[in-house]
């Protein structure tokens, strides 16, 4: 199912979803979510479902744009000072050919670094990363809208310290 | 267990100020309590080592050979249940030469399999044979000398199952006295009378501080609208949640005895529970079922108190009920802790309508949890990041003391000897550290 030759587009689209997170342009990270969009971070590894098992995130838009309120709001002590990060990302592969809407699923490997400056010491949070992308005909990015972004953090047992900053 | 030498070593009259230990002196706490490894000993010794510890839900282990492995302080135990179907705490501990048995956060089997030397335990703990038992021909050797460990008592109460290392003491009902209430209000919540903890997975979180910082803050209502300003402004836009926990708040604080406390926040709560439960045809599902299982009475009570943050319940000494989740504090060292957070989900009883029922609700719930708690939720990330402060802080030594003297002149006194003070005062913590002495003093 993988193809070696991504689609342009696509690769362009997680590349620059990483950059504005770790940019911290969160309104226009926002701004790359369909409007039924959901950003998941499972709680546990290998068989999950969000209905009975808890995560660690689940958010759909409603609830990530409050997120991003918050997290702007200059109020959060979570975050203060706030995190800088920087995203690899590697393995991006295609896993699912377009279906009837032309929707596709792409995965990447993304090691997420992580500081604050003070306390705990840089954090280092490897991720497999998959996004369920819809064309999309307008916006900032007017290729492709995140329908669905899903985290698997390899440590995902690890007792994680402040995790406020967006994954 | 640690050495009562150890113990010994920590003066702790010197370390906690109570005026009703010495009327001259103000409420406060030394910092050593949060900073010193032998008073972190001291503590494995007289109070893990000593009172009721939650070790896990009746939930987890349905069937003989399902089992979790926790901790009592730094005691590694595993809660199963035997063949017999009955519930058994064991020491992680192989009888042979030391290695834990199980390592694995929950499952199910039929033995425990030490695998340094092929041991194998039965879920009650009995050895089933050694392996290559030749080598044991000698007479005075048998199987039946080592059988695993257990703490001395293990009891539960509504499905909540505690262990204490120590054979003798209060008994699980004394220990619990005044909380108990608050567990059934809880437990009652559920529309079938079945809960289930574990299963769902949890919330873990860590911090670079004394596990009694957290164990103040389940129910400190001093903090809410300072750390989780953001979160709350959001969350309320009416600003009831603001209100909830403002110094003009109708909420209140109780010290409920025995170290125990509570955050009362159904003055504000109780009414909007009672309308969101009408709202919805879930909402009046949910208290059709309890109405028809505990009378209408009891169950607008527990819908009124239970419908979400009822109320904060800190069950000494690290022992958390806090909207859907039960939480327990692990203490690791002086200055670092883990914290896990079981959402307590219902079971439906088996028919589509309750078993549906049951499903909308824990759906509710998880997305409610996972708002503000876990990591990376809309509040505990700030709780983590003022414990990490808190514990930095405690470093400038030439300032000894930390205050808990907030409302103390004007806390109440009820015919069942809990103390009601304000939601933001710190007759919480007032209580814990009363405890806290009695115990460690021995
Ligand atoms: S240590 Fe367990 S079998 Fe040897
Ligand atoms: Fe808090």
């Amino acid at each position: 199912m993988s193809r070696s030759l991504l689609d342009p587009t696509v690769v362009d689209l997680v590349q620059h979803e990483a950059a504005l997170l770790d940019e911290r342009r969160l309104e226009d990270w926002l701004a790359l979510f369909a409007s039924d969009g959901l950003l998941w971070v499972p709680g546990r590894a290998g068989e999950v479902d969000p209905g009975c098992h808890v995560s660690i995130i689940y958010d759909h838009l409603p609830q990530l744009r409050a997120r991003v309120t918050r997290l702007l709001s200059g109020k959060e002590t979570a975050q203060d000072p706030p995190s800088r990060t920087m995203r690899a990302i590697t393995n991006l592969r295609l896993v699912s050919e377009p279906d009837p809407g032309g929707e596709v699923t792409v995965e990447s490997v993304q090691v997420l670094y992580e500081t604050r400056g003070v306390g705990a010491p840089l954090l280092v949070l490897p991720a497999r990363v998959t996004h369920r992308l819809r064309p999309a005909a307008d916006g900032p990015r007017p290729e492709w809208a995140i329908v669905s972004k899903r985290i698997d953090l390899l440590e995902v047992e690890r007792h994680f310290d402040n995790l406020a900053f967006l994954l | 267990m640690h050495g009562s030498t150890e113990a010994a070593a920590v003066d702790v009259g010197s370390l906690v100020l109570c005026p009703e230990v010495d009327p001259a002196t103000p409420h406060r706490v030394h910092r050593r309590l949060y900073t010193d490894p032998a008073v972190f000993a001291a503590e494995m010794d007289a109070i893990f080592g000593r009172t009721w510890v939650y070790v896990g839900h009746e939930s987890e282990i349905p069937e003989p050979g399902a089992f979790t492995s926790t901790l009592i302080g730094r005691t590694p135990v595993i809660l199963t249940r035997t063949d017999a179907g009955e519930i058994a705490v064991l020491l992680n501990r192989c009888t042979h030469r030391a290695a834990t048995v199980c390592q694995e956060r929950r499952g199910q089997n039929r033995f425990f399999r030490c695998p340094y030397h092929g041991w194998s335990f039965r879920p009650d703990g009995t050895l089933v044979g050694f392996t290559y038992a030749d080598g044991y021909d000698d007479p005075d050797v048998s199987a039946d000398d080592f059988t695993l460990g257990r703490p001395p008592r293990v009891a539960s109460y509504r499905g909540f199952v505690f262990a204490s290392l120590a054979a003798d003491g209060p008994s699980l009902t004394e220990h619990l006295g005044n909380a108990a209430a608050y567990i059934d209000l809880l437990v009652d919540l559920s529309p079938s009378g079945r809960l289930v903890v574990g299963a769902p997975g949890e919330s873990r979180y860590s911090y670079p501080g004394n596990w009694k910082i957290q164990s103040e803050n389940g129910v400190d209502g001093y903090h809410a609208n300072f750390v989780h300003l953001a979160f709350l402004e959001g969350a309320a836009p009416d600003n009831k949640a603001l209100r909830m926990f403002a110094g003009t708040s109708p909420c209140r604080s109780v010290d409920l005895g025995h170290g125990h406390a509570l955050l009362d926040q159904r003055p504000v709560m109780a009414d909007p529970f009672e309308r969101r439960a009408a709202a919805t045809p879930q909402g009046r599902a949910h208290r059709a079922a309890l109405e028809e299982r505990l009378g209408a009475e009891r169950a607008r009570e527990v819908i009124r108190t239970s419908g979400g943050l009822g109320f904060n319940l800190l069950v000494y000494p690290n022992l958390l009920f806090i909207q859907y989740h039960v939480r327990v504090v692990q203490p690791v060292a002086v200055d670092r802790t883990e914290v896990v957070l079981f959402p307590i989900l219902f079971e439906g009883d088996g028919t589509l309508e309750s078993d549906e029922l049951a499903l909308g609700l824990n759906a509710e719930r998880l997305r409610g949890h996972e708002g503000f708690y876990g990591p990376a939720g809309g509040g505990v990330p700030g709780d983590l990041e003022m414990f990490r402060r808190v514990q930095e802080g405690l470093a400038v030594e030439q300032v000894e003391w930390l205050s808990f003297e907030r409302g103390r002149t004007r806390e109440s006194r009820e015919p069942d000897g809990s103390r009601v003070g304000h939601m933001t005062d710190e007759g919480p913590q007032r209580s814990f550290y009363r405890r806290w002495l009695a115990e460690m003093a021995g």
